[in-house]
């Protein structure tokens, strides 16, 4: 009897929590899709608020397709989502393929500035308002003491923060403050409709890595892990 | 009923320019300005006026009588600009305050009087600021601003009749004045003279027809001006602020946080006030009153109407760090320029959080008044078959509109413009390999083609296009098109 009163006012507990702030409504871990991969993390899945980086070889949209999956799924429970970029440049999120992994327009806000110092600062604002089921901030290589900042600020609201950083060979030996770091990178795909992508877990606080070949679902809108290039003449690479 | 107050500067030029020179005060000073036939006069101050010279008058001529004169030279256009900012500091007396020609300020202090004490105190303490400006000025109020600048010319200095024209008084009192003040040209203050016609208390009973008749309109005009018969158009500087607050201290202050004090108490009063009226604000004008005169004005803007004055506060925090107090502000002035409905709201607990738009407008305020007016966005989807048409920017806080995920794989990224590249292959096939930014890339699996047609019914729309999507060799993927109309080849956009 007790223990389902506790279980009652443990759900309680929850829906007020989802009441009062719609971006720490749920704080379990972001599952990946793939079972392999979220037992990776130490979180059994992405922790939430925190401060995640992803990057990507240059010209390569992969880690673009990687983020607008992760934003879709956390602003699934009824968020907004806010990208911070810079007001110019040569490309720019497109809507109707962000909704293809997931990501609804409607569910994204986004904050156009002028420099580094201002994609920072809107992503700490964004952070710290709690107002935002996530917040990312694209083409940026901030440094240790400013990873940390944004971390803080993640941890204080529960807000998830995601860094896109600019596909650099120096940004991999970065120092960076960030829970986990990933690398994502476009892999042979056999149909448009089932884009496939490399996901190397670089680092991980609290865990190990990995790198895991997977495969995006748009209908269903989750990853699968993608069938080891079998279908791929692999008698001609060897 | 309307009062005004019109302040004339008689000496305005000469004063300014004393303001930013070091010069001896007892010298007479003239301003002057290339003429034909050598350098004439344009102003003169109080004590070469005292020794009879007059703004026309030759330099050489000036010189003659008055030896220890100092020339400077004339500077109109500066003159002028300090003309606006002397009436934008006279916002600190009302919210209504416009130059009048280029030497005098008219206000309208309809209902502001009682805040200062009455018309006199208002304007004793006017000319007193003035002064120590080191500004001259006559002032007087009257029911039309053609009548207050009249008796700030001609009537304020009978010291027995003060500076005020009480309501109604108008007709009598400025009878007694010569016809000069109603603002006439000089031609026609000739003519009447010539008629014997020195007062206006000489005209203003004449019979209208034959008056216009013999003399013009122009003095009809005047007249009704001035007794209010006619209303005078004249407009504010800064359209004025329907709902106000204001804050004057006793002492100047000038620390960061007397200022963010002060602000805090001017919302929460013009809150109150935009509360009552069911209003809410969209834009807000906060102007600092510094003891030398000068204005600073900061202004924020708001997504939607509100009146929630923790959250303006945190906006105009963001701002005050650019005011310089100098010597110390002496008057804080809070205006809300625009507003929109805002319906008075219970607060609903089981929606007050979940309405998620309704939450972000405090933290899309905060961006957009650092960021700038349209730096926070939404991409709003649109019924366009051109990909580039197919998003449109709209401000962040428009209601996004939810469309089903695209039928056919759509690039993540689509580049700012179309880049062309070269490609090698058959003609109307796809490439089987191509030139992007100088890296080669080669085609392993096509699909398409997915034809794009103009949109006739638009001028200027490009050609017909056929999108392919390319992988190459490393797995990357790609949107390029086909320009049939050019036969050329396009990169459009990036595939995750």
């Amino acid at each position: 009897m007790s223990s389902l009163k506790a279980r009652m006012l443990a759900r309680l507990r929850e829906q007020m929590q989802r009441l009062e702030k719609p971006g720490i409504a749920d704080r379990r871990a972001l599952s990946l899709g793939p079972a392999s991969i979220d037992d990776a993390l130490p979180s059994g899945g992405l922790a939430r608020g925190c401060l995640h980086e992803v990057s990507g070889p240059a010209d390569d949209a992969a880690a673009y397709g990687f983020v607008a999956s992760l934003l879709g799924r956390l602003t699934q429970a009824g968020g907004v989502a806010l990208w911070c970029r810079r007001r110019r440049g040569d490309r720019g999120p497109y809507g109707p393929g962000l909704a293809r992994f997931g990501l609804t327009p409607a569910r994204l806000i986004v904050a156009r500035a002028r420099d580094t110092a201002e994609i920072l600062w809107a992503m700490e604002e964004g952070l710290r308002s709690g107002r935002f089921a996530a917040v990312l901030g694209e083409n940026i290589a901030p440094d240790l003491t400013a990873t940390r900042r944004l971390q803080l600020a993640a941890e204080a609201c529960g807000t998830t923060a995601l860094l896109l950083s600019p596909p650099s060979e120096k940004t991999v030996n970065r120092l960076s403050a960030a829970t986990t770091r990933w690398r994502i990178a476009s892999v042979p795909a056999e149909r448009p409709e089932r884009p496939r992508m490399s996901l190397t877990l670089e680092r991980c606080r609290g865990g190990g890595s990995g790198a895991w070949n997977v495969e995006w679902n748009h209908e269903a809108l989750h990853f699968d892990l993608a069938a080891a290039l079998v279908d791929r003449p692999m008698a001609a690479v060897s | 009923m309307k009062r005004y107050i019109s302040i004339w500067l008689p000496h305005w030029s000469t004063d300014r320019w004393r303001r930013f020179h070091d010069h001896d005060r007892d010298s007479p000073l003239v301003l002057i300005a290339s003429a034909a036939g050598g350098q004439s006069i344009t102003a003169v101050d109080s004590r070469a006026q005292a020794e009879g010279l007059h703004p026309g008058q030759r330099l050489a001529d000036a010189r003659a009588v008055v030896p220890q004169l100092h020339a400077a030279d004339a500077d109109p256009l500066a003159d002028a600009q300090a003309l606006g900012r002397l009436a934008d500091w006279c916002g600190r007396y009302t919210p209504w305050s416009s130059t009048d020609g280029d030497d005098a300020i008219t206000l309208d202090i309809t209902g502001c009087a009682h805040l200062f004490g009455g018309e006199a105190a208002l304007i004793a303490d006017l000319v007193h600021r003035l002064s120590r400006f080191g500004v001259g000025a006559r002032a007087a109020s009257a029911d039309t601003p053609a009548a207050a600048w009249a008796w700030a010319r001609y009537g304020a200095h009978l010291e027995q009749e003060g500076p005020i024209l009480a309501a109604g008084q108008s007709r009598e009192r400025l009878a007694a004045l010569p016809v000069q003040a109603l603002r006439l040209p000089t031609e026609a203050v000739e003519n009447l003279r010539r008629l014997g016609l020195r007062g206006i208390g000489d005209v203003m009973d004449l019979p209208r027809a034959p008056l216009a008749a013999r003399l013009g309109r122009e003095i009809l005009i005047r007249l009704d001006r001035a007794f209010g018969v006619e209303a005078e158009a004249i407009s504010p500087r800064r359209p004025p602020a329907l709902w106000r607050a204001r804050l004057a201290f006793v002492d100047s202050i000038s620390q960061r946080e007397d200022l963010d004090r002060g602000t805090r108490h001017l919302l929460d009063e013009l809150c109150c006030a935009l509360e009552a009226d069911g209003r809410g604000a969209r834009r807000l004008e906060l102007a600092f009153y510094r003891v030398d005169g000068s204005v600073q004005i900061v202004e924020i803007g708001t997504s939607q109407p509100t009146r929630d004055a923790t959250h303006l506060a945190r906006l105009f925090a963001e701002k005050l760090g650019t005011i310089a107090p100098g010597f110390g502000i002496e008057t804080m002035i809070l205006g809300a320029v625009a507003t929109d409905r805002l319906a008075p709201r219970q607060i609903d607990l089981a929606t007050h959080a979940t309405s998620s738009m309704e939450g972000l407008a405090p933290i899309i305020d905060r961006l957009q008044n650092r960021l700038g007016r349209n730096a926070v966005v939404r991409l709003v989807p649109v019924d366009s078959h051109i990909p580039e048409r197919a998003v449109v920017v709209a401000p962040a806080v428009s209601r996004g509109r939810t469309d089903p995920s695209p039928e056919r794989p759509r690039p993540i990224q689509l580049l700012a413009a179309p880049e062309p590249i070269e490609v090698i292959g058959l003609t109307d096939a796809p490439p089987s390999s191509f030139r992007w930014r100088h890296s080669e890339h080669r085609i392993v699996q096509v699909e398409g083609p997915e034809r794009v047609a103009p949109e006739w019914w638009r001028k200027g729309d490009p050609a017909t296009r056929d999108y392919y999507w390319l992988q190459d060799s490393t797995g990357r993927r790609y949107w390029v098109y086909r320009d049939l109309k050019r036969a050329a080849w396009f990169l459009h956009g990036l595939f995750a």
